[in-house]
C-alpha cells in the first residue's frame, strides 16, 4: 500500500506536465467554485451585520422598498426621495414606537455621504441588551448644526481628525470643484468601528443638511436662473430620506407597517423582508455559476481522465514489469488510481488556495467600493462536499485507466517490441 | 524446493500458430543450476515466462514443491513470484522513471516481507554487492547496459528466491563484468542452495555449469557433464 503510494508519488512527478495541466484544471473548477459560495455566503453574512443595527422598520418614501433599504442600510444607490419631518416627529411621539432615528442623506465630502440625524442615531442597537451599535470612539456626539461625527473609515479616508474642519459638497458621490459649498463642518468626533457601510459615512444634524440646501436655493433665486421652482421643493429639501424605526413590540410593529400601507407618500418595509428578496436574486446568481462549476469540474474531470488515460498507456511496459516483478493486478490497479486521486486532491487543495484567495481579494476590494463589509469565511458546511466531488470525480476518472493497467497483458508487454 | 515439469507445451495463439514447447518431463531440485542452451527462437523466453507464473501454458503443470503454480490464483501466483523466484530478463526490464534502488525495492515492497527500512537497507547491500555504489540514486537511463543489467540481477536476487532464472545474463557485457555477473548467481545460488537455470548462447559459460540443457525443436535434451 505505502509502496503502491510511493510510486504513484514518483510516476506523478516523472511526468510534471502531464501531472500538472489536470491538477490546475481541477484546481480551477474547486477554485471557482469556492470563489462564488465564498463571497455569496459573505455578502449575506454582511448585510445581515450591516443591517442587524438598523431596528425592525425603515419607513421612507413611496417606491421600491428593495431599493430603500439598500439606500438606507447599505448606503447604495440613489435615496427614492424624501418625506416630510412631520412624519418623523408624529412616530418620535407614537406610543408604539420605542426609538425613531431620522435620516436626511444627500451632501458628500469626498465620496462619504453627509446624513443628517439626531442623538437618537447613537442610541440604535443590535438588541434590546446590546450596546449602543454606533459608539463614539473618540471626541463627542454633534451638540449644534455643522459639527460631524465621522465614521472610522470616513476618518481615515478623508484623513481628518477630531478638530478638523471642512466644506461639504453639493450631490450624492464625489462632487466637481465647482460643486463645494461654503458651508464649514467642524469634526467634533470619530466612531469605533462598526463593520458596516456606516462606518464610510459622516454624521450631523438633520438641519445642517438642510441648511445647505437652502443656502444653495437661495443663491440660485438671487440669480434668478431656476424660475421653475415650486413651492413645494423647499419642502422637499427640508425632508427626510428615512426614518428607523424601532416599535414597543411586535404587534406594534405589524400596526405601523399597516398605518402605511395606506399612506399615500411614504412606506414602512421591513429591512429582513426586502433583504431576503436580495438573497433570493443572489442565490439565483449563485446557482447559475454552480451549473458553471459543475461544467468545468466535468471538464476537469475528462482533462484527469485523458491524461491518467494516456499516461497508462504509454506506461503499459513499466506495469507489465511491476506485474513481472510480484505487484498484483490489485497492484498497478491502485498505483494508477492512486495518481490519479492525487491529481484531484492536490488539484482540490490547490483550488481552496486559489478559492478563498479569490474570494478574499474581490472581497476586500468590494468591501472598499462600497462600503458594505464582505467577511470571507472558511465553508465549514460545504466543505465536505467540496472534498467529495473532487474525489468522486477523480475516482471515476481513474476507474479505465486503472482497469487498463490491471488488465495489461503482461508478457505480451514485455516482449521487446 | 524442487521445480518440475510435467507434459508442457505452449503455443501462442496467432495465425501460423506453432507449437513453441513441448516437454514431457524435467525435475530440477535444491541446488542445480543449469546452463539452457538453445538457437534464438527456440523458446527459452518463453519456458521462463512459463516457469515464472506469468505465462498459462497451453497444457501440462509446472510444479513447486508438488504444488501446481497455476493451480493457484493469480493474485497468489504473483505473490509467490515476488517471494520466491526471481527473473532476469533478457532486456532488463527496469523501470525508467525509477533509480536503481527504486528498481530493486520493488520485489521486496510486493513481497512484503521486511520492514520499509529493512527493504532499502536490503536493496542497498545487494547494489553494492555488484559494485553499483556509486548508481544507487541513478535513473536506468544514465547507466551503461552492464550496469542496468547488475540493478536486474539485483532485483532478482532481493528476496533470496528459491529458483533463479536469467535470460542471457551476460549478452550486453564484457567478458570481465560478465564473469562477476556469473560468479554472483553462482555463488549466491550455491549459498542458499536455490535452482539456478541461465539462458544463454554465450560459449564462455559452458565451462562453468555441470548441467547442460538444448531446447531444441521445442523439446529439452538433457546432457550431463561427465
Ligand atoms: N508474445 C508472442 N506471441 C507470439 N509468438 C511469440 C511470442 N513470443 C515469442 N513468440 C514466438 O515463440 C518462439 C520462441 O520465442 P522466445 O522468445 O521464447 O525465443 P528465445 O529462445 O528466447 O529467443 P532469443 O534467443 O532470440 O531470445 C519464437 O518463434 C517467437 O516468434
Ligand atoms: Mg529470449
Amino acid at each position: 500500500m505505502t509502496y503502491d503510494l510511493a510510486l504513484a508519488w514518483r510516476n506523478l512527478r516523472a511526468h510534471p506536465v502531464q501531472s500538472l495541466i489536470p491538477m490546475i484544471v481541477m484546481a480551477l473548477a474547486i477554485g471557482l467554485s469556492i470563489t462564488v459560495l465564498a463571497l455569496s455566503d459573505g455578502a449575506k453574512r454582511g448585510i445581515v451585520q450591516a443591517s442587524d443595527p438598523f431596528g425592525v422598520l425603515v419607513v421612507g418614501p413611496k417606491g421600491d422598498g428593495q431599493q430603500l433599504v439598500l439606500n438606507t442600510i447599505l448606503l447604495q444607490g440613489a435615496p427614492l426621495g424624501t418625506i416630510p419631518p412631520e412624519i418623523y416627529d408624529n412616530l418620535a411621539a407614537d406610543p408604539r414606537v420605542s426609538l425613531a432615528v431620522p435620516l436626511a442623506k444627500g451632501d458628500n465630502i469626498g465620496g462619504a455621504p453627509i446624513i443628517g440625524t439626531n442623538a437618537n442615531f447613537f442610541e440604535l442597537r443590535t438588541s434590546v441588551n446590546a450596546p449602543p451599535a454606533f459608539q463614539i470612539g473618540d471626541g463627542a456626539v454633534f451638540t449644534d448644526d455643522f459639527q460631524v461625527v465621522l465614521g472610522s473609515r470616513a476618518a481615515q479616508d478623508l484623513g481628518l481628525h477630531t478638530g478638523d474642519s471642512f466644506r461639504a459638497a453639493h450631490g450624492v458621490g464625489a462632487g466637481l470643484e465647482e460643486d463645494v459649498h461654503e458651508q464649514i463642518f467642524t469634526v467634533v468626533g470619530i466612531l469605533k468601528p462598526g463593520g458596516t457601510a456606516y462606518d464610510g459615512a459622516a454624521y450631523t444634524t438633520a438641519e445642517s443638511v438642510w441648511h445647505v440646501h437652502e443656502h444653495e436655493e437661495g443663491e440660485e433665486h438671487a440669480e434668478g436662473e431656476e424660475g421653475e421652482h415650486e413651492e413645494g421643493e423647499e419642502h422637499e429639501e427640508t425632508g427626510l430620506t428615512a426614518i428607523l424605526v424601532q416599535p414597543v413590540g411586535f404587534a406594534e410593529a405589524n400596526q405601523i407597517w399597516q398605518d402605511f400601507y395606506t399612506d399615500t407618500t411614504a412606506q414602512a418595509v421591513f429591512p429582513g423582508q426586502e433583504l431576503g428578496g436580495l438573497f433570493d436574486l443572489l442565490n439565483q446568481g449563485v446557482q447559475i455559476l454552480t451549473v458553471v462549476g459543475y461544467l468545468v469540474l466535468g471538464i476537469a474531470a475528462l482533462t484527469v481522465f485523458l491524461s491518467m488515460y494516456n499516461s497508462t498507456i504509454s506506461r503499459e511496459r513499466d506495469i507489465a514489469i511491476m506485474r513481472s516483478v510480484g505487484g498484483s493486478r490489485v497492484n498497478v490497479f491502485r498505483v494508477v488510481l492512486f495518481e490519479t486521486l492525487a491529481l484531484t486532491i492536490f488539484g482540490a487543495l490547490l483550488g481552496r488556495l486559489l478559492g478563498y484567495g479569490m474570494a478574499a481579494i474581490i472581497g476586500t476590494v468590494i468591501t472598499q467600493r462600497s462600503a458594505i463589509p464582505l467577511p470571507i469565511a472558511y465553508l465549514v458546511n460545504l466543505e465536505p462536499l467540496l472534498w467529495l466531488l473532487p474525489i468522486g470525480v477523480g475516482v471515476l476518472a481513474g476507474l479505465i485507466p486503472a482497469g487498463l493497467a490491471y488488465r495489461v497483458d503482461v508478457v505480451e508487454k514485455l516482449s521487446p517490441t | 524446493m524442487n521445480l518440475r515439469i510435467e507434459d508442457l507445451s505452449h503455443t501462442y495463439p496467432g495465425a501460423e500458430a506453432r507449437q513453441v514447447l513441448c516437454i514431457d518431463a524435467w525435475a530440477l531440485k535444491d541446488g542445480d543450476q543449469i546452463l539452457l542452451r538453445g538457437v534464438s527462437g527456440s523458446g527459452k523466453t518463453t519456458l521462463f515466462n512459463i516457469v515464472s507464473g506469468l505465462l498459462h501454458p497451453t497444457t501440462g503443470a509446472v510444479y513447486y514443491d508438488d504444488r501446481p503454480l497455476y493451480g493457484l490464483a493469480e493474485a497468489a501466483r504473483d505473490r509467490y513470484r515476488a517471494q520466491h523466484i526471481g527473473y532476469i530478463f533478457q532486456n532488463h526490464n527496469l523501470i525508467g522513471a525509477l533509480t536503481a534502488l527504486e528498481n530493486v525495492m520493488m520485489p521486496l515492497a510486493f513481497a512484503r516481507t521486511l520492514t520499509p527500512a529493512a527493504q532499502r537497507k536490503r536493496a542497498i547491500e545487494l547494489l553494492e554487492a555488484l559494485e553499483l555504489s556509486d548508481y544507487i540514486h541513478t535513473l536506468p537511463k544514465r547507466m551503461s547496459a552492464g550496469q542496468r543489467l547488475r540493478v536486474a540481477v539485483a532485483r532478482a536476487l532481493a528476496n533470496n528466491p528459491r529458483v533463479l532464472l536469467a535470460d542471457e545474463p551476460t549478452a550486453a557485457l564484457d567478458e570481465h563484468s560478465g564473469e562477476v555477473v556469473i560468479d554472483l548467481l553462482q555463488s549466491t545460488c550455491a549459498d542458499s542452495r536455490a535452482i539456478l537455470i541461465v539462458a544463454s548462447h554465450d560459449p564462455a559459460l559452458i565451462s562453468r555449469f555441470h548441467q547442460r540443457v538444448d531446447l531444441h525443436a521445442g523439446q529439452l535434451h538433457e546432457a550431463q557433464w561427465a
